[in-house]
């Protein structure tokens, strides 16, 4: 439905000296830099990176609020920004949704006007009655728990309601496609969990189209149906939830989703889908792999806590055991970490908090072969 | 003029000056993009607005600046101008000396009364908040000339009132000398405060309360609180408060001609009125001189934009929304509401007082039982009785109202230009529309009656040579009020209204306006009031009929009828005081949570 | 001037295409004022005036004034006028310098606003310098005494220049009694004087010079003026200052500002008890004059004559100094008139500007 097809972004590099133009390039940043995705209809695509990745630009890119330096985005066959045709469709026309991060709600509004503010600007041949108007809004209102807030100053909201708000004033045009600035970052913990789920119950039950930007992973997996992971401009994997996690394409998704245990191995050989690879502390065979080694390779494996099951008694018959000693133990509520000192690496596993082992006990640790995941060292 | 299609996307962003507009390699398709885009509504309203305000600033710069370094056969550039102006017996060392001094101790002293006074009145539950409404206008109204004068009458240090009937009675000494720079700064700076007030109140309005609360809960007293949060949140409102203010004090003429003269303290504006009233002019040494104050103001005006370089992250009015709660004084109330009382007092009952008593005399004459037993009426009567005085106040109204709004909307536009684009230029723009502030009314009216004087369109001769003229003048200040305004607010707010499908017409009338208006609603007034008295261009281009009242007040004062002078400026100051109070009621409706205390 | 046009197109500015190309639009009634004047100035003396009228009538009754009499002045004055031949007078006023401004940049454009202009002697001898002013050579000059006579333009009335004083604070006996004794040490502190009074300066210079007085003995009188003074400007303001007692003397005020206030029961005078005064009394001409190219040429010259007849009786009703012999005229009574110098002033008047603005801010004169 959308394709964005190698956006780029550039800036000159130094700040505050606009007027002394270089024509070397050399002086360029590039905030994004190349960046190919499309969006499918219904889908929620999340841009996942920390600050400073690209996201934020990539998304304003495509809402017609930043100018790109060079790329082509589209939607179906409409063309909103192509560099080489010399388009740009201003943002007020592209009919996009928008929620952003510090909400934007009009202070001088009621909470009635802030939503109706987008069909109220529509060009006069498409602007419904006054009557539709209203009823179009109290119905997004509705949906969103705001009916009776209606003629109340926007900024007598609290910050929950005002966050809904956003979501309805996006919403009430129906646009093909949403999109989302961290609009749940300012929230305090409670009110982000409850909020996710809403959004996600509204994007499923109203199948919306929305591009998602954040920095949080866990929001990330539990609302995405697609996630582009970025960093320093540019897309280091696009996947399913489940695909980023357990199948991290770089070093750098892995770190960033999740916490992981990377080990560096040498591999040994390969036969079929198993990969047995050599660590410091003895073999390994793997399943998991983006791209298929070669004996000789160095590669790191990632391992997730949770799928690391410990024991105080070795369990003998399976491909990947290693003993250690427990250094220490973390109680995370609903699991419990333990951290396992195996010759000079630090395993950290993850199991069910009635699993509670102290320091200092012997213990044996095992991997099912497709929990390890083998990612590429470029 | 890439304005149209930066304009497309208010790229407030980053803060990293990008490529913005520049044109790529151009194709066809491209470049009549752009040109579409220049005829568009939106193209032809900004390019309007940069256009009307570069040419309004430009006539009487080009004319100054003609006159300043032509040299005598008026052939090529000499800079003989400038040895007449600062060389000889001038003694120009100590007259900047004296301006410097003069300038920046009002700007000082208005500054801070005016923030402390706006923070007392938007963010505590002082009591006598409808007080400050009067103690923010009056200063304003009363013309400096007057107000000048009551400080005199007030301050003098053998005869003034204050030292006869407090000082010498209780203490047995006069201290209290006004023909002192120090005296100067007391009464510029309170004359300016109101200013600052206007500017500061809507600043502190617009900003969130909490990011206050949120220092005081983590532990931070009260003036830590002021010190490191408030303050720094509020530095791009009082850079462009002190900057106007400063630049203000070294333009004006009415307190260094009447206070500074009698001791001979010499500023670069009694030097200019002293080489523009000889003839022939020497206009090369005026403009020399002017041309000085434009350095020592774009000197300001550069130093301004260099602190707000980062005033991206002083953006205080987001789009999360937030409840003004007002600071509870505690046990600082009963204080706060004395200071609020003496200031008032100072300010406002002072003068007025002075005004009103002298305008009840048939000449001023210190109170005695006499004076006070031969009052009358007789000048209000007069007053009222004078043929033009019905003329002058309708043409001033419309004068006044006309400039003040053309100012506002043309300065929120090229505002919005020069802060939410990366336009070429845009700098200068700012500068540009700075520099009217330095040019001294006469040069300003003889520039302006030279250009229209030529022009076949009926404009010299009528009102709107005037309401030309009022708006060079005070292009300035709604710049620094439109600009304070703008630059508080996050471009999320339009961008927000541009995703929503608005136009930029749209999200410039329906957000940004609205959300200005508390700021251009402050320098309306402002304009409206302060053109109520303008005269150094005025005298050149009124014509008989179109009158002023500033020009009824100037033949008052030619006349020596000071006490008749008195009864017009209190009824001066009656009528705008009623104007502004609509004028505030009306914004209230459309502003930003109206304070309800006034 | 000449050279502004080239200018503004050299700034770019955009109207400078239209000021080019518009620049010295004509004024309409150019080529007739010419015509009228010449008319008027051909007839024998005794049917000028009928012609005018009559002439004035087709102009539409109608004159415009500029002028720098105060209001107080210039009403009853532009309503004496019009009683007397029906002709709606519209006054423009303004300082000397403001109305001298006004006029050349209008003479410039070529678009005269004034019909007649009536201010001081300096702003009116440069405007009949410039060659803007038409003559007069109507009956009413027969009246005028010789010094009130002058080149294109003709005095209409005189500022007389005395020093004033508050009589509670300076008491009698200790009136100054000449020039010089403004330099006594009794005066120190005492004395106020006007930042703009050129031109009394270098008229008490000359005459100093003129009955014997060395340059250096001048100088030291000077400055021992200027120590005693201090320094305000404007001479109605001076003069409410005086009045209120604020400031005990002026070390120069016309005549007319004095008699005035006085007249409204403040206690200033600029004569001593005795109804006498000794100082040397500089009687500063103010004059009128028809404009080039007016609109009302006739209605101007009805003004300039009336203005030397009947309406010199409606200045002495208003207290000033007229420049015909009008009887009931009191306003020089007591005064020792002496000739004020002319010629000086015409000649180098920035000069004279520039020394006395060194003088009140204590420099060396060493720039002359």
């Amino acid at each position: 439905m959308l394709t964005v097809e190698s956006l780029a972004k550039s800036y000159e590099s130094s700040a505050g000296s606009a007027r002394r133009r270089k024509s070397a390039d050399s002086t360029r940043v590039f905030a994004v830099d190349g960046v190919d995705f499309d969006v499918r209809d219904g889908e929620l695509f999340t841009l996942l990176g920390p600050s400073g990745c690209g996201k934020t630009t990539t998304l304003r890119s495509i809402a017609g609020l930043e100018h790109p330096t060079a790329g082509r985005v589209s939607l179906g066959d409409r063309v909103l920004f192509d560099s080489a045709k010399g388009i740009n469709l201003r943002a007020n026309r592209r009919g996009f949704g928008m929620v952003f991060q510090s909400y934007a709600i009009w202070p001088h509004m009621s909470v009635f006007k802030n939503v109706s503010f987008p069909l109220d600007v529509m060009p006069r041949a498409k602007r419904p009655g006054r009557k539709e108007i209203e009823e179009r809004v109290q119905q997004v209102l509705d949906v969103i728990e705001l009916g009776a807030y209606a003629s109340r100053p926007a900024t007598k909201l609290s910050g929950g309601q005002q966050q809904r708000l956003a979501l309805a004033r996006a919403l009430v045009t129906q646009p093909e496609l949403m999109l989302l600035d961290e609009p749940l970052s300012n929230l305090d913990a409670k009110l982000r969990e409850s909020m996710r789920f809403e959004l996600k119950r509204l994007q499923r039950e109203l199948n919306l189209t929305a591009i998602y930007v954040t920095h949080d992973q866990s929001e990330a997996l539990v609302m995405s149906n697609r996630i582009a992971v970025m960093n320093e401009g540019r897309i280091e994997q696009i996947g399913k939830p489940r695909e980023i996690y357990t199948k991290p394409a770089t070093r750098f998704v892995a770190e960033f989703i999740g916490t992981s245990n990377f080990i560096e191995a040498r591999v040994v050989s390969v036969t079929g889908d198993e990969v047995t690879v050599e660590t410091t502390q003895g073999r390994l065979v793997a399943r998991e792999c983006p791209r298929t080694p070669a004996a000789g390779d160095s590669v790191l494996l990632s391992i997730r806590p949770e799928s690391i099951d410990v024991s105080t008694t070795p369990r003998g018959d399976v491909p990947n055991e290693w003993s250690g000693k427990v250094r220490t133990r973390a109680f995370l509520g609903d699991a419990i970490d333990h951290i396992t000192g195996v010759g000079d690496l630090e395993i950290r596993s993850r199991s069910n908090p009635t699993v509670s082992i102290p320091p200092g006990t012997e213990v044996h640790l095992t991997v099912a072969p497709e929990k390890v995941t083998l990612v590429p060292v470029d | 003029m890439a304005l149209a299609s930066t304009a497309t996307a208010p790229q407030g962003g980053q803060g990293t000056p990008g490529t913005g507009a520049s044109p790529e390699p151009a194709s066809p398709g491209r470049f009549a993009g752009l040109l579409r885009r220049l005829l568009s509504f939106q193209g032809l309203l900004v390019g309007g607005a940069v256009v009307i305000v570069g040419y309004l600033a430009l006539v009487p710069l080009g004319y100054l600046i003609h006159d300043t370094f032509l040299n005598s056969t008026g052939t090529g550039v000499s800079f003989g101008a400038f040895s007449r102006a600062y060389g000889g017996n001038s003694q120009a060392g100590s007259m900047m000396l004296n301006s410097l001094g003069f300038a920046l101790g009002s700007a000082a002293l208005a500054l801070v009364l005016g923030t402390v006074l706006a923070y007392i009145q938007v963010r505590t539950d002082t009591p006598f908040k409808g007080l400050f409404f009067a103690a923010s206008l009056v200063p304003l109204i009363v013309p400096g000339i007057l107000y000048a004068t009551s400080w005199i009458f007030l301050g003098d240090p053998s005869s003034g009132v204050i030292n006869t009937l407090i000082f010498q009675p209780l203490f047995g000494t006069a201290p209290v000398n006004i023909f002192s720079v120090w005296g100067m700064i007391w009464v510029q700076g309170l004359h300016l405060a109101p200013v600052t007030f206007l500017l500061m109140v809507a600043a502190f309005r617009a900003m969130d309360p909490s990011l206050e609360e949120s220092a005081a809960m983590s532990g931070a007293r009260r003036l830590t609180v002021l010190r490191r949060i408030t303050v720094p949140l509020l530095r791009p409102a009082m850079i462009s408060a002190s900057l106007l203010m400063f630049v203000q004090s070294l333009e004006s003429f009415e307190v260094p001609g009447l206070l500074g003269l009698q001791n001979g303290i010499y500023v670069f504006t009694s030097r200019i009125y002293f080489v523009l009233r000889a003839y022939p002019i020497d206009y090369g040494a005026a403009g020399a001189l002017a041309i000085g104050l434009l350095v020592i103001a774009a000197a300001g005006v550069l130093l301004s934009g260099w602190l707000q370089r980062s005033s991206r992250n002083f953006q205080t009015v987001t789009g999360k929304a937030f409840r003004p709660r007002p600071v509870d004084l505690g046990r600082a109330r009963p204080w706060v509401g004395a200071g609020v009382i003496v200031y008032f007092l100072v300010t406002v009952v002072l003068p007025v007082a002075v005004l009103v008593y002298a305008s009840l005399l048939k000449y001023y004459a210190a109170p005695s039982r006499k004076t006070l037993s031969s009052m009358s009426l007789e000048n209000y009567s007069e007053v009222l009785h004078m043929p033009l005085a019905f003329t002058a106040l309708k043409n001033s109204l419309i004068v006044g109202i006309g400039a003040a709004t053309a100012v506002m909307l043309l300065t929120s536009i090229v505002s919005w230009v020069v802060l939410r684009t990366r336009a070429p230029g845009r700098r200068v723009l700012d500068l540009l529309a700075f520099t009217p502030i330095v040019i001294p009314g006469l040069v300003l009216g003889l520039a302006l009656s030279f250009v229209y004087l030529r022009m076949p369109l009926p404009i010299y001769g009528t009102l709107l040579i005037l309401l030309v003229s009022y708006c060079t003048r005070y292009l300035p200040y709604g710049m620094r009020y439109s600009s304070a305004a703008m630059a508080q607010m996050s471009p999320e707010l339009e961008e927000s209204a541009a995703v929503s499908g608005a136009s930029w017409f749209q999200t410039f009338r329906r957000v940004l306006l609205p959300l200005m208006s508390s700021g251009i609603l402050a320098g309306w007034v402002y304009i409206l009031v302060v053109s109520f008295r303008e005269l150094s261009s005025t005298i050149l281009l009124y014509s008989p009929g179109k009158e002023v009242l500033s020009v009824l007040i100037w033949e008052q004062f030619e006349n020596g009828q000071f006490t008749t002078l008195a009864a017009l400026g209190v009824c001066m100051v009656l009528i705008l005081v009623l104007l502004v109070s609509i004028a505030y009621r009306l914004g209230a409706r459309f502003g930003l949570q109206g304070d309800s205390s006034n | 001037m000449r050279t502004r046009n080239f200018t503004f197109s050299v700034s770019g500015l955009l109207a400078a295409t239209l000021v080019a190309g518009c620049g010295g639009m004509p004024g309409q009634a150019g080529a007739g004022s010419d015509e009228v004047y010449g008319r008027l100035r051909g007839l024998a003396g005794t049917e000028q005036r009928a012609q005018a009228e009559e002439l004035a009538g087709k102009e539409g009754k109608t004159l415009s004034l500029y002028t720098s009499m105060t209001a107080d002045i210039a009403t009853p004055i532009a309503e004496a006028f019009e009683k007397e031949y029906g002709i709606r007078v519209s006054v423009f006023r303004g300082n000397s310098e403001t109305v001298l401004q006004r006029t050349l940049q209008e003479q410039e454009a070529g678009r005269p606003g004034a019909d007649v202009i009536e201010t001081n002697f300096a702003e009116m001898a440069i405007l009949a310098g410039k060659g803007h002013l038409a003559d007069y050579n109507g009956s009413a000059l027969d009246k005028v005494e010789p010094a009130g006579k002058f080149d294109h333009w003709t005095a209409t009335r005189f500022n007389v220049f005395q020093p004033a004083w508050n009589t509670t604070k300076i008491k009698p006996g200790d009136e100054p009694r000449s020039w010089e004794d403004l330099a006594l040490p009794k005066y120190r502190g005492k004395i106020t004087m006007e930042i703009s009074d050129s031109d009394w300066y270098e008229n008490v210079t000359k005459y100093w010079l003129d009955h014997g007085k060395s340059q250096a003995e001048v100088d030291t009188l000077w400055k021992g003026i200027a120590a005693n003074s201090k320094v305000a400007k404007g001479h109605t303001t001076m003069m409410q200052f005086l009045t209120a007692g604020q400031t005990s003397m002026e070390a120069m005020n016309y005549t007319y500002i004095t008699a005035r206030a006085a007249k409204d029961g403040a206690p200033v005078t600029h004569l001593p008890a005795s109804g006498v005064s000794t100082v040397p009394a500089f009687a500063r001409p103010n004059g009128v004059g028809m404009i080039k190219g007016a609109q009302h040429p006739a209605a101007a010259w009805l003004f300039y004559d009336w203005l030397l007849t009947g309406g010199q009786q409606t200045l002495v009703d208003l207290g000033l100094t007229p420049s015909t012999k009008v009887p009931g005229d009191k306003s020089v009574a007591g005064l020792t008139l002496v000739p004020f110098d002319v010629e000086g002033l015409t000649k180098d008047d920035t000069v004279w500007d520039k020394k006395y603005d060194a003088l009140l801010r204590g420099a060396d004169t060493v720039g002359r």
